[in-house]
């Protein structure tokens, strides 16, 4: 028995647990507005054992949500876990938006199965419970190798067993493959990578440096930092390298590509005007524009989010590093937390970062941006950065 | 007294919804998730807890071993296509990497004439360009010799960011050694960003010591 979201929020006001006075506004209780005012959405969570417990809570937490005992959540959810899994939301008074059993998978996908219908039926939008991400691992000598797991840091895979320095993984669509820089033939070169096979294609290898590979959302082109005309400027191909065309021709030089989610633009990084910026070009070139970063006086690696609103990137200062946002037109820019090298989940709400414990090694972090909330990631591999997330 | 009425409403609203309903403690509809995740590799997890290891994934299966398929796209055969109307700010072309091979690396010939740079400056110093006299005399004294020359930064910059930069000091070691008569030609050029210091620490005289430029002879195997 599902209720729509006007019933279940009526029904949340009219049986919270608030003075009769207070009523009248509660009517007004929505998940979505609460939720992106930076509020939390405070859930009870029952009847789930051991992993599937833990991995739910993750989920859940990451997305949004506060756990509370029984007397102060809005939403509660509960079940069991056995050989199958069986989860129901509802509200105070047992009011059911969601009553589903599961199987066939492991424990932690039932989890993150249940885990992102919760949030589906709670906010009507997907949830990244099932996602992957790709990230470098640094090795103390230094060199490094490619990586994907779970977003929530399980299931930890190598791509690379290069033993070479390694850079900028990014995800073709489909999560089917990745392109990145390696040095495993003497020099920075661009390959691509299909995960399912194992075939590993050159994509650039010019003279020079071959850096940041961007994968575009269509997954027909890649933009890329080439050197080979003596800056390093910014150059599109397709995915076998073939058709390059040379974007910028700058005086300091581009760095850290990405795309907009229509495959229009491509922001960058460049210090044209004396400190690192964020620029705006088109895919078949044109006159790059600065997108202005009203706050902060410089602004590197850029992710642009899929619903093409807003353009995470790093700032630095007071020698640390931050996470910002701005609007993808340029404007305000918000400092959100300490950390650098930002990558958008397929909501484009979360965000996976890194960051430098002290004096410890990078870790990887997960930041909820209207509730600034952070959750680390539970990985205990080493130097761990530059996170990519498939979507 | 409107909202009163309102809440009798929906209050009213809800047993009948419950009435309807009951409280069902077994869902109907059982669904299976076949392949809950798209899985990228098709082979068995891993299923203990990760733990750092000596080798980097040492202890990991699952995806297939690496393996190169086809040669590069070098810069022969179709020009790039260039956008009209950018501005010629470019440097001096890179020649192929090709031309490199079959070196021997001899890092210790110019092991004490590292090149080093301002914090986030690609421009080589006044102060450093007579550590580049003896390069270029050796450079002209040999002419089958060439110079490998590796940019780096300090950790003071974002990775990419700072991959780019350790190219741009190279590149500008470059134009220096290319402006004193050395064939370009001659001259590689290769950025390893912050990954690779001089010195660890996180102090200003180890930041000093890795924004740097190390130049490598490349001597002709036969």
């Amino acid at each position: 028995m599902n209720l729509n979201r006007r019933q279940f929020a009526a029904s949340l006001a009219a049986f919270a647990a608030t003075p009769l006075a207070a009523r009248a506004q509660e009517l007004k209780f929505d998940v979505n507005k609460h939720r992106d005012s930076g509020q939390t959405i405070p859930i009870s969570l029952s009847g789930f054992t051991g992993e599937v417990a833990a991995a739910l809570r993750f989920d859940l937490e990451v997305a949004g949500c506060t756990v509370v005992g029984p007397e102060s959540a809005v939403v509660l959810v509960h079940g069991t876990n056995g050989a199958r899994l069986e989860g129901f939301v509802s509200d105070r008074q047992k009011n059911y938006l969601l009553s589903k059993a599961y199987n066939g998978a492991g424990q932690r996908q039932l989890a993150h199965a249940f885990a992102d219908d919760v949030i589906l039926a709670l906010t009507q939008t997907r949830g990244i419970a099932q996602t992957r991400v790709a990230f470098k691992l640094k090795a103390p000598n230094n060199t490094g190798e490619v990586f994907v797991a779970d977003y929530d840091g399980h299931g930890v895979q190598p791509v690379t067993a290069d033993r070479a320095i390694i850079a900028a993984p990014s995800w073709g669509p489909g999560s089917q493959w990745l392109a990145y820089t390696s040095y495993k033939l003497g020099n920075a070169d661009i390959f691509s990578h299909n995960l399912t096979t194992g075939e590993r294609h050159i994509v650039a290898r010019y003279g020079g440096s071959n850096l940041s590979p961007a994968v575009a959302p269509g997954g027909r082109l890649v933009a890329m930092v080439l050197s080979k005309g003596g800056k390093p400027d910014l150059y599109v191909a397709d995915i076998h390298g073939r058709g390059l065309q040379q974007l910028t021709r700058s005086r300091e030089g581009a760095s850290s590509p990405c795309w907009s989610p229509d495959g229009q633009s491509i922001c960058y990084v460049s210090s044209d005007d004396g400190s690192p910026q964020l620029y705006r070009i088109g895919a078949n070139g044109g006159a790059p524009q600065r997108i202005r970063t009203v706050g902060v006086y410089n602004a590197t690696e850029p992710d642009w989010s899929p619903d093409g609103k807003t353009i995470a990137f790093t700032t630095q200062r007071g020698g640390g590093f931050e996470i910002c946002t701005v609007p993808a037109g340029g404007g305000d820019a918000q400092s959100l937390v300490s950390g650098q090298d930002a990558t958008w989940a397929p909501n484009s709400r979360t965000l996976m970062f890194c960051k430098r414990g002290r004096g410890g090694p990078l870790s990887l972090s997960l930041l909820d941006v209207p509730t600034k909330r952070v959750k680390d990631v539970p990985l205990n591999l080493g130097n761990c950065s530059q996170p990519t997330w498939a979507r | 007294m409107k909202h009163a009425i309102f809440l009798k409403l929906a209050a009213v609203a809800l047993l009948t919804i419950i009435a309807a309903t009951g409280c069902k403690k077994t869902p109907k509809n059982v669904t299976p998730i076949h392949g809950a995740r798209t899985s990228v590799d098709g082979g068995a997890k891993p299923t203990g807890p990760t733990t750092a290891a000596p080798e980097l994934g040492a202890g990991l299966t699952g995806l297939p071993p690496a393996r190169l398929i086809e040669a590069a796209p070098v810069a022969t055969g179709l020009p790039p296509g260039v956008i009209p109307g950018l501005t010629p700010q470019g440097g001096i072309p890179a020649a192929d990497q090709g031309e490199f091979d079959n070196h021997w690396t001899d890092r210790s010939a110019f092991a004490a004439n590292t090149i080093h740079f301002d914090y986030d400056k690609a421009i080589v110093k006044a102060g450093e360009l007579g550590k580049l006299q003896p390069v270029i005399a050796a450079l002209k004294a040999s002419p089958q010799n060439k110079l490998l020359i590796e940019g780096h930064c300090d950790e003071r910059g974002t990775e990419e960011y700072n991959r780019a930069l350790g190219e741009r000091r190279a590149l500008a070691i470059r134009e220096r050694l290319a402006k004193s008569g050395i064939s370009p030609d001659r001259l590689r050029t290769m950025s390893y960003g912050e990954d690779k210091p001089a010195e660890l620490g996180h102090t200003e005289s180890a930041w000093a010591k890795n924004r740097r430029g190390e130049l490598v002879l490349l001597k002709p195997k036969n």
